[in-house]
C-alpha cells in the first residue's frame, strides 16, 4: 500500500495495533505476521503519524525533542517512512 | 467456557469424554452451550500449499470473526461459535476416527484462545510448572526447551508442556492449565487457576542466568507465541493485555543448560520490573 500522495501527512495504517513501553512502540500489523519493536526516535515519530503532521513538522518535532541536527532529521524521517511504507504500515 | 457437543456417536462422545477427563461436565448439563457437528459434504475448506514453493505447509488455520461470531476452518473442518448466543456449528470432512477428533481439538483450541482473550486473559503457547504454589510459564518457539523445563521440575505440577491459559484476577494473573494433550504429556485434571510467578522466554545456554528484556520487547515477543489469535482485532487486544500483563508480571529470558540448576534463579519470584 503506498501513500495517497507524496503531499498528504503520512498515517499510521489504521488498522496497525500499537502500544508504547517506556518510549518504545511494539506495533502489531493487522495480519499478525509481523510484529515491529521500534526505538525511541522511530515510535515518537510513529505516534506523530495521525494523518495531520506533514514530513516537515514531524521533522521540526523531531528536532526540538532529540539532539539532532535538521539535516540528519530530514534524512531519518524519510528513511524511517519509506521502511513504514515497504512494511505496508502507513495508511 | 463449557460447551456440548451434539451429533456425535455415542463411541466418539465417550472417546472425547475419555480424553478431555475432567475438563467435562457429566451429561445433560445445562450450562453448556450447544455445538452442533455435522457432516460437511466437501472433500476439505483449505488445500495444503507449497512453502517456499517447495514443501508442504505443516498446518494452517484460518479465522474470521463476523460480529460476536468467531468463524474458524482449516483442511478437515470449518466451524462457527457465537460468544453472544452461545450457539455453534462444525462442520467435519469425516464424521468419525482420528480426522473427526483433530478437528474437534483445533476447533476447541481456537475457541479456547478467543475465549481468554475476550475475559483479558491469553492462551500462551508455553509449558507450565508449579512450584510452592506459584506457577512459572516458559514460552518459545518450537524447539526452545518448552518440555525439557518440565521434565526439568520433577514433583513439581506440571500445568502444561505446551499450551497453558492466563486468567486475569482483579489486579494479578493466574496461570491454569487447558484441557488439551501437550506434546508429551495428558494435561492434569484440574481447572486450578495458580498465582502467577513470572513468564520466562526460554533460550538454551551454556550457563543459567536471566535476562531482562525492555519492556516493548517483552511484549513482542509473548505476542509471538499467542497461537490462533493474531490478525484482526484479535492481534490489538492480544496486544492490549500482553502489554497490561507486562506491567504486572515479571517476564524475562531464561538462559538455561539441561539442569534443573535454573530452579534457583527463579524462586523466590521477583517483583516486576
Amino acid at each position: 500500500m503506498s501513500r495517497p500522495s507524496p503531499a498528504a501527512p503520512p498515517k499510521r495504517h489504521p488498522t496497525a495495533g500499537f502500544r508504547v513501553f517506556e518510549g518504545q512502540a511494539t506495533i502489531v500489523m493487522p495480519d499478525g505476521s509481523y510484529i515491529h519493536v521500534l526505538n525511541e526516535i522511530g515510535s515518537r515519530v510513529w505516534e506523530l503519524l495521525d494523518g495531520e503532521k506533514d514530513e516537515s513538522q514531524i521533522v521540526n518535532i523531531v528536532c526540538e525533542e532529540f539532539e539532532t541536527t535538521r539535516e540528519v532529521a530530514e534524512r531519518d524521517v524519510r528513511e524511517f517512512l519509506a521502511t513504514l511504507e515497504a512494511n505496508r504500515m502507513l495508511g | 467456557m463449557d460447551l456440548s457437543l451434539q451429533g456425535l456417536s455415542q463411541e466418539d462422545r465417550d472417546l472425547i469424554r475419555t480424553r478431555y477427563g475432567l475438563f467435562t461436565f457429566q451429561p445433560g448439563s445445562l450450562q453448556a452451550a450447544p455445538i452442533q457437528v455435522v457432516d460437511a459434504e466437501v472433500p476439505g475448506f483449505l488445500k495444503t500449499v507449497q512453502v517456499a514453493g517447495r514443501h508442504p505447509e505443516i498446518y494452517r488455520l484460518e479465522h474470521r470473526w463476523r460480529s460476536d461470531r468467531l468463524v474458524a476452518y482449516s483442511y478437515e473442518f470449518a466451524g462457527w461459535y457465537d460468544y453472544q448466543t452461545r450457539r455453534g456449528e462444525l462442520a467435519v470432512v469425516k464424521s468419525s476416527g482420528d480426522l473427526l477428533h483433530r478437528a474437534v481439538e483445533n476447533f476447541l483450541r481456537v475457541l479456547t484462545a478467543h475465549w481468554f482473550l475476550r475475559r483479558g486473559g491469553l492462551l500462551l503457547h508455553a509449558s507450565g510448572v508449579v512450584r510452592e504454589g506459584m506457577a512459572h510459564l516458559f514460552f518459545g518457539p518450537s524447539g526452545s526447551g518448552k518440555t525439557t523445563v518440565t521434565m526439568l521440575s520433577e514433583g513439581d505440577l506440571v500445568l502444561g508442556d505446551d499450551l497453558v491459559g492466563i486468567r486475569e484476577t482483579g489486579s494479578t494473573y493466574e496461570a491454569c492449565a487447558v484441557p488439551f494433550r501437550g506434546l508429551y504429556r495428558e494435561p492434569p485434571q484440574t481447572g486450578q487457576g495458580f498465582p502467577l510467578a513470572g513468564v520466562n522466554r526460554l533460550v538454551q545456554d551454556q550457563r543459567d542466568f536471566l535476562e531482562e528484556i525492555p519492556p516493548s520487547r517483552r511484549a513482542a515477543e509473548m505476542m509471538a507465541s499467542l497461537p490462533f489469535v493474531m490478525g484482526g482485532e484479535g492481534a490489538s487486544r492480544a496486544l492490549e493485555i500482553t502489554g497490561r500483563l507486562a506491567n504486572a508480571v515479571t517476564i524475562r529470558r531464561l538462559h538455561f543448560r539441561k539442569s534443573p540448576d535454573f530452579w534457583r534463579l527463579l524462586a523466590p519470584a521477583a517483583s516486576p520490573a
